[in-house]
């Protein structure tokens, strides 16, 4: 199962903001997520937890660690896990299916959307495998970024 | 065999079975604590230990009362006399469901500016040890067919069985029998006792998980839960189907039918083994997958 996407927010106590990134990223995600498929989030940070909710749901689903059909929790469950508002995980499914990428039944709930996922199979086996070469070699996460931010600039630019 | 020694014996034994079932349980209780859990773990195994202890003992001292004032004060508090003693037991299990809700309710959610939360869909209602709905299921179905057989047998006056004789000359009926009069509304009685069961089973599938702990955990934590909720119901449904076993038994034997007898001897029967359904664990079925180790919750 692939880790979560970090947290936007402030750097908790004795970490420090990458210098290399464009924006703000923690070094370490403020909370140690579960194994498995969950999602952080930091409270104190500016962005609204909604948006955090739907961000990290919308990159699990795009990574493809929330395959098409996976059953999402319900609205109230997630919210009491969380600890917010129930309109607040409302808000975050109901961005999602706008943008294509969960629907809602009544009788299934929320499901993961087909073709909601990001680039093609080869794309993907890439960034896997760029991944799985970080973590081997001790990268950090956001030096990963700032890499493939710079690669994506030097195409830009060539 | 006289009355008074049948439910002397019946008293010893329903005594005995009690303390024995107390002693296994602390026992295994007092293991679990030395089988090396976390402080984590125990603070949340203990939140559900008080919780359903406290639900317990509301019920069981509802249970005392109920058994004290409702045979007395309130015997005549309906048209049916003696009615709302027989809705006792069903009473006092949703007395016991309605304090486990409340606690339920009441569970802690996550605070602070670190929160983080699986993605894995929960069931609709809490999965309890399967031995457990398995007791609750077997003393629901011998409490409807009990109160259906009973009703048929019934006089019609719903109170009362009749003589057992074939001689037409010689009549009478013998009482209080749970004819419809009593099996009816005890048969709503326990209906909702049923229904207000899934609205617990519900909250304790929604109620918010435990933070840093592992699914397997939060699953284990849940099924205890649930275990300990149909637990108390089923000791309900066996007080219920008892108390109708007796007094019918009792109204039977006066009317010389020779079901009477056994009926009185199986009352309190069902009520050992109601009590000794208490001592089922929880890992014993599908929920044992979800008993965690240290290592996970400390994780």
């Amino acid at each position: 199962m692939s880790a979560p996407r970090p947290a936007p927010g402030p750097p908790p106590p004795g970490r420090e903001w990458s210098s290399h990134a464009q924006k703000p990223v923690p070094v370490q995600p403020p909370l140690a997520p579960p194994r498995g498929s969950a999602i952080a989030l930091d409270m104190s940070s500016g962005i609204p937890p909604y948006e955090q909710i739907r961000s990290q749901l919308g990159s699990l689903i795009a990574s493809g660690a929330l395959t098409p059909g996976s059953r999402l929790p319900t609205v109230r469950n997630l919210a009491a896990d969380l600890g917010v508002a129930v309109g607040t995980v409302t808000r975050a499914y109901r961005e999602l299916e706008a943008a294509g990428a969960v629907h809602s039944r009544r009788r299934t709930g929320t499901v993961v959307a087909h073709n909601a996922r990001l680039g093609s199979s080869a794309v993907q086996s890439a960034v896997a495998r760029l991944v799985a070469a970080a973590r081997t070699s001790g990268m950090p996460d956001d030096d990963v970024l700032t890499l493939v931010r710079g690669a994506l600039l030097s195409a830009r630019r060539g | 065999m006289t009355e008074a020694a049948v439910i002397i014996g019946a008293s010893v034994l329903l005594v005995l079975v009690l303390a024995a079932s107390l002693i296994v349980v602390l026992l295994r209780d007092r293991r679990a604590v030395a089988g090396g859990f976390s402080a984590a773990a125990d603070a949340n195994a203990g939140r559900i230990r008080v919780t359903y202890v406290s639900a317990a003992a509301v019920g069981i001292v509802f249970a005392f009362w109920a058994y004290a004032m409702l045979p007395t004060a309130f015997v005549n508090a309906t048209n049916t006399p003696g009615l709302l003693a027989a809705l006792g037991p069903s009473l006092a299990g949703i007395v016991y469901v309605a304090a486990a809700m409340l606690g339920e309710i009441t569970w802690p959610s996550p605070t602070g500016a670190s929160r983080a939360a699986y993605l894995t869909p929960r069931p609709a209602f809490a999965q309890p040890a399967r031995r457990a709905f398995g007791a609750l299921w077997l003393w629901a179905a011998l409490l409807i067919l009990t109160l259906v057989v009973f009703g048929f047998l019934g006089a019609s006056d719903g109170r009362s069985i009749p003589l057992n004789t074939t001689d037409p000359r010689i009549g009478g009926a013998a009482g209080p029998f749970p004819g419809w009069a009593y099996g009816v509304p005890m048969l709503a009685g326990a209906a909702l006792l049923f229904a207000a069961t899934l609205v617990a089973l519900h909250l304790i599938s929604r109620r918010p998980a435990v933070p840093g702990a592992s699914a397997r955990y939060d699953l284990y934590l849940r099924a205890r839960s649930a275990t300990n909720l149909v637990k108390g119901v089923q000791l309900a449904l066996a007080a219920s189907c008892a108390g109708a076993l007796f007094f019918g038994g009792n109204a039977a034997s006066t009317s010389e039918w020779p079901w009477g007898a056994w009926a009185m001897i199986a009352s309190p029967v069902v009520l050992c083994l109601s009590i000794l359904a208490l001592t089922i664990p929880v890992g014993t079925t599908a929920e044992h997958a979800g008993a965690p180790s240290p290592a996970e919750i400390l994780r």
